[in-house]
């Protein structure tokens, strides 16, 4: 596929992602109209108002229009990034978001390394030592992991590691950048152990598939070097298939995170989600799920094109999967 | 085991480069221990070809695998294999590293599988090359390497390219650079040329020699195909099941077989210049090696074979000098060997009907189109057939001859209904089947009933889960063919291919082979079908196996007087089976006629390719 | 490769079970304690799921009370028995649900092609890129909280993953020899689904059950545990743990024993599945 084509086909891609994004955006924007009872009350959130209160209410939200307008309208402000006013707190949407997202932020990607290393590292080891003791130990805690849900792992390190070492604190965000990275070396820890454990059996068993082919026989058989084997025949088809996953183990650190977030009581986007959901604080979920599905997408999108690098078949056939 | 005498290897003693002393071979997965090899002995000299001929399940890619230490996991191999007095066995995982690919190399059957399909096939020729300080080549010195190599095995062009944009050939082609790249003294080539076409294959095996001639090299070929190995090598080595059974100098063996398998290998495979009156088979299926580990392998399917030939395991015994052989009846039984070949190898004539048969299935200037590979406007579509026209007479039998990419599958399909065509028209027995799906039930169920289909794979042509009993049933019990009793049906049935009315209560995956393919032709025949496609029905079968199921076809022929659309690669076998044949090549008959006629006379410059690809013996 | 006829019955069901490595055997043997606890759990505990005692309070593992109690005085090692039928009875029916959608769209999509195969693919990869939970945190915030909520929305959310796999599985069976030669033979796409299809791929999908019980599991009890599933008191582990979750420092138990028992179950249920899968695919192909 030549330049011209690969732009061509991004292009079409970012197309399909912007669609998906309107498409989400019609059920995000129709949330508030599908909790039980009318559009007013929710906003209200049951609270006693007088009709002065309903009546900037209803302006300010375009409730009198007819739907389509309203949803227009609402695209328009949120384009703008203007979702609104939290029903819970008061506070503008966005700047909750903006706020509480650069914590979120900050364990994902804390989360993410330790995950990454460990994960592809162990796997391409066990991979490497298959069905040795090492093989072994690497696979039943990686059965573990991908098994226990985040809140009972948190709880379990909190356990072992705040209440009975007393190494990290229990819960809190802490002050200060290095009081901040211990306060999340635990929430990171467990957020890892789970999306490690899927890495570690994608690569693992995508390595041992690709040790097996004809394709690494024959490298050695003619006297590739062994890392040269490892590395650019076996690692290089295995990351394939992990590609392909990612999707899937983004879906599982986002929701990760969110439970996390509650088990340590960190006061990040995914805490924020499930107070605003308990509290029916509407237009806070659409903010969030906005930006949850625009993440969701854009990975997507980055998948689709990173797996387009890594296969170069795909470049020149239909795909047929 | 081998003895003294078992230490003549024949031919030059002198530069004997690589030896295999007393290999043996033995798995060992899950608790289970089977024996793969047993005390084999092969010697191979500077600027010779060695070859070693056996089935499947004789061990010979194990052989090969443990000549370069690349036994997959669970197998071990135990006695010498000598590099110039090194012993190979010895050595570690890392020494062995540094042997492969500069002194010795192996190139694997399956070209598809090969190469590494993510990276460029220049640069997984020079993935080996070091420079005189033994670090990687630069840029530019590897890609001149790339090129100086690709064009050797005749493939320049693929420097850049990505496998999956070659054909097999050209794969092969530049798995070979691959593997010569560190310009090894002896190359291992195992089955190079049975997954690719039969033109292909004959470019293949002259590429290797010439390569072995111009490095002066040592080749080893590993292969199943006799006719293969008369045709390249200088010596032979036959294996069964594991061991050994006869050595000697290809021109010799040819000339006259010491073993009575080698003989039975050889009247397996039908010659492609004349039809044989009978077709030679070895009974029965090539057992496991420890089965027969204390007698002669081949004594339970040997028609020669006696008592003695069951008290011990017969070691390899020089009959005459350079000429070993595992045979301990050899000097007894030499004259009847040789009256069962002058018997077999009588040429029979061709009867062809006096009279032009009347036409069963017609087929006018059929065409089938595949979408392009990609969505895009400009990828045209692939054209499998163009045009084909062809005539079926009623008890007749006609071949199909064509490679891959010929469309010889996909008219086979579009008669069956498995595919639709997007021009032309197919008449069977005067209903119009070019589109199965808008026909009537009454004229799907004539159709049904007329013409029938076996496939090219026994393994799967059968479902796993049901046995072989209630797989007929099923299909008698459809179309309520007589006899009313369905048992007895399929009873019947089995034992009309030969097979034991047993055997209906058995599941497939308890069958041979050959005994697989015999149950789907039981299926075929139970709607009583008046023409039977066979699409390469014997190509996945091993030689000894092929032979008992060309017979069955043709006595099914005289027994029932059903016809064949006979479709295969192998002009050898079309010989043996059909009156007429049609030579297709990308989905155009380019040639048709009697059978005799256009395989000793062939017009076209394709048929002519094709005549001449079929191996010859090493006597021309 | 040929080979010589085996007699039957040499292979079989029980020679599969014979080989099975110690984890999985462990992992059938805990499935069979919590199937005899669901049934039977009320005549082992000691006390009721919710009987509270304020006077005793907050206490840990003593003789009377094995897990100890918490702070309002209910018996924790009670509580995590009556637990198992919630851990058990959710799951499963969102295992058979998704199994009779996903089966049904998974056989339709792969054998049939073209719009059906296209449509039901898209809408896989669609629920394949939602990260589902969320979605049904915020389907349940906004519709009102409901155990039954949880499992129709989890039923929609896991049946994707089952259709994809009896997708695949399909199509490979669709392209085989035996199953062209049941077309050329003429018989009738019910039964060549039916008898054909549809066995050869139920091993997968059986198999693959098992992982998704272990993923329905983790997903309401996650739901429990945000306040989302179940009402409070239940003794539904997740909440359970939810609960418990501040007590650490006093009765560390308490929340240590529900959740130790959701990373058994689900743990022992995806070895069980990763297992079969293993044996499945590759029993009775041929070859």
């Amino acid at each position: 596929m030549n330049r011209r084509n690969l732009v061509a086909f991004i292009a079409r891609r970012l197309l399909a992602a912007v669609v998906m994004l309107m498409i989400v955006s019609v059920a995000i924007f129709g949330l508030l109209y599908a909790s039980p009872g009318s559009a007013e009350q929710v906003l209200l959130a049951g609270r006693v108002a007088n009709e002065e209160t309903r009546e900037n209410i209803r302006e300010r939200y375009n409730l009198d229009e007819p739907l389509p307008t309203q949803y227009s309208l609402w695209v328009k402000d949120a384009v703008r990034m203007d979702f609104g006013e939290s029903i819970r707190t008061g506070e503008p949407v966005t700047t909750a978001i903006k706020e509480r997202g650069r914590l979120s932020l900050r364990l994902g990607a804390y989360g993410f390394v330790v995950a990454f290393v460990t994960g592809i590292g162990l796997g391409i080891l066990s991979a490497v030592k298959n069905r040795s003791g090492i093989d072994r130990a690497v696979v039943s805690t990686s059965v573990v992991g991908a098994s226990a849900p985040p809140f009972v792992t948190g709880v379990f390190l909190l356990y072992v590691f705040a209440v009975l070492l007393g190494w990290f604190p229990a819960f809190g965000q802490g002050e200060g950048l290095v009081d901040e990275l211990w306060h999340l070396t635990l929430p990171a820890l467990t957020l890892a152990f789970g999306a490690s454990a899927l890495l570690i059996r994608f690569t693992r068993v995508g390595m041992i598939a690709a040790l097996d082919q004809d394709y690494v026989t024959f490298a050695r058989a003619r006297g590739v070097p062994e890392r040269r084997v490892l590395l650019g025949y076996a690692l290089r088809n295995a990351m394939i298939p992990v590609v392909t996953a990612s999707t899937v183990l983004l879906a599982a650190m986002l929701t990760g995170a969110v439970l996390i977030e509650v088990t340590f009581a960190l006061p990040g986007l995914g805490a924020l989600l499930v107070d605003s959901v308990a509290y029916k604080d509407v237009l806070m979920v659409q903010g969030l799920t906005m930006l949850l599905a625009a993440v969701a997408i854009l990975t997507n999108l980055l998948t689709d094109i990173l797996y387009l690098f890594a296969d170069p078949r795909i470049r020149y056939t239909r795909v047929t999967p | 085991m081998s003895t003294t005498t078992g230490r003549l290897r024949g031919a030059q003693d002198a530069g004997r480069l690589l030896e295999a002393v007393d290999l043996s071979i033995e798995s060992r997965i899950g608790g289970d221990r089977r024996s793969i090899v047993t005390g084999v002995d092969l010697s191979l000299g500077a600027a010779e070809t060695v070859g070693v001929v056996g089935e499947s399940g004789s061990g010979k890619s194990m052989t090969a695998r443990a000549l370069v230490g690349l036994l997959p996991g669970g197998l071990s191999a135990r006695g010498q294999v000598l590099l110039e007095g090194r012993n190979l066995l010895d050595m570690s995982q890392r020494q062995l590293g540094q042997i492969r690919g500069t002194e010795i190399a192996l190139v694997l059957q399956d070209p598809f599988t090969m190469l590494n399909p993510v990276t460029r096939c220049g640069r997984q020729v020079t993935d080996v090359l070091r420079d005189a300080n033994g670090r990687r080549l630069g840029r530019r010195a590897r890609r001149e390497e790339a090129e100086r190599r690709l064009a050797e095995v005749g493939v320049p062009e693929a420097v850049d390219r990505y496998p999956f944009e070659l054909s097999g050939g050209m794969r092969q082609r530049v798995a070979i650079a691959a593997a010569l790249a560190g310009d090894p003294r002896i190359l291992i080539a195992d089955e190079p040329s049975t997954a690719l076409d039969v033109t292909t294959q004959k470019e293949m095996l002259d590429l290797l020699k010439s390569l072995q001639v111009s490095r002066s090299m040592g080749l080893l070929l590993i292969t199943h195909d006799l006719r293969v190995a008369f045709s390249t090598c200088d010596r032979l080595y036959v294996m069964y099941a594991g061991s050994l059974l006869e050595v000697g100098a290809a021109s010799a063996l040819e000339a006259e077989p010491l073993h009575p398998y080698t003989l039975g290998l050889l009247l397996s495979e039908p010659p492609a210049d004349r039809r044989l009156t009978e077709l030679v088979a070895i009974p029965g299926s090539v057992p496991a090696p420890d089965d027969v580990a204390t007698i002669c392998p081949l004594a339970p399917r040997c028609q020669w074979s006696r008592p003695k030939c069951e008290a011990a395991k017969p070691p390899l015994m020089a009959v005459t000098p350079g000429r070993l052989s595992a045979c301990v009846r050899v000097d007894e039984i030499t004259d009847e060997m040789r009256s069962l070949r002058h018997r077999a190898e009588r040429p029979a004539a061709v009867e062809h009907p006096s009279e032009v048969p009347v036409p069963l299935v017609t087929v006018m200037n059929l065409e089938k189109r595949f979408p392009g590979p990609t969505r895009r406007r400009d990828s045209p579509p692939t054209v499998a057939l163009g045009g084909v026209s062809i005539d079926v007479g009623a008890a007749e039998s006609v071949g199909l001859v064509g490679e891959s990419g010929s469309g010889k599958t996909t008219l086979a399909r579009c008669l069956v209904g498995l595919e639709t065509p997007t021009a032309g028209t197919i008449t069977i027995d005067g209903v119009d089947a070019s589109s199965y799906g808008s026909l009537s039930t009454e004229e799907l169920q004539k159709l049904r009933r007329t013409v029938q289909i076996v496939f090219q794979d026994p393994y799967s042509s059968l479902n796993p889960l049901r046995s072989v009993g209630s797989a007929l049933k099923e299909v008698l019990e459809l179309h309520r063919r007589e006899p009313p009793s369905a048992e007895g049906g399929v009873a019947e049935l089995l034992e009309r291919v030969g097979l034991p009315a047993s055997y209906a209560r058995r599941k497939p995956v308890a069958l041979s082979g050959g005994e697989r393919q015999r149950v789907a032709i039981a299926r075929a025949l139970a709607v009583r079908p008046r023409l039977i496609i066979c699409d390469e029905p014997v190509s996945a079968l091993d030689v000894s196996v092929q032979a008992q199921i060309l017979g069955l076809f043709r006595s099914l022929r005289e027994d029932l007087g059903v016809g064949y659309l006979f479709i295969t690669h192998d002009l050898a076998v079309v010989r043996q089976i059909v009156e007429r044949v049609y030579v297709l090549y990308r989905g155009e008959v380019v040639e048709s006629g009697p059978v005799d006629t256009v395989l000793d006379d062939p017009q076209h410059d394709y048929t002519v390719r094709l005549v001449e690809s079929v191996p010859r013996s090493s006597t021309r | 490769m040929t080979t010589v006829a085996v007699p039957p019955g040499v292979r079989g069901r029980a020679r599969l079970l014979a080989r099975s490595p110690v984890t999985v055997s462990l992992s059938f043997a805990f499935l069979g304690i919590l199937v005899f606890l669901a049934l039977f759990g009320p005549l082992v505990a000691p006390n009721g799921p919710r009987s509270m005692d304020l006077s005793t309070g907050l206490t840990t593992p003593n003789s009377e009370f094995w897990f100890g109690t918490d702070d309002v005085g209910r018996d924790v090692f009670s509580r995590t028995i009556y637990g198992v039928r919630y851990a058990l009875f959710g799951p499963v029916l969102i295992v058979v649900g998704a199994f009779v959608i996903g089966n049904v769209l998974g056989l339709a999509a792969g054998y049939l092609g073209g719009l059906v195969d296209t449509s039901v693919m898209r809408w896989v990869d669609l629920m394949f890129a939602l990260p589902g939970l969320l979605v049904t945190i915020v389907l349940i915030g906004v519709l009102g909280a409901s155990y039954l909520l949880a499992v129709v929305v989890l039923i929609v959310l896991t049946s994707p993953f089952d259709a994809r796999i009896i997708r695949g599985a399909t199509l490979e069976q669709r392209s085989l020899p035996y199953v062209e030669a049941a077309r050329t033979i003429g018989l009738p796409v019910r039964a060549i689904l039916f008898r054909h299809i549809f066995p050869n791929v139920l091993p997968i999908a059986f198999a693959n059950a098992f992982l998704n019980f272990a993923f329905s599991l983790v997903a309401l009890s996650a739901l429990s545990f945000l306040g989302l599933g179940i009402g409070p008191g239940s003794a539904d582990w997740g909440r359970m743990l939810a609960e418990s979750r501040l007590l650490l420092f006093e009765n560390p138990v308490a929340a240590l024993a529900p959740g130790g028992m959701i990373v058994l179950t689900a743990t022992s249920m995806n070895l069980i599945g990763d297992w079969l899968y293993d044996r499945l695919a590759d029993r009775g192909r041929a070859r």
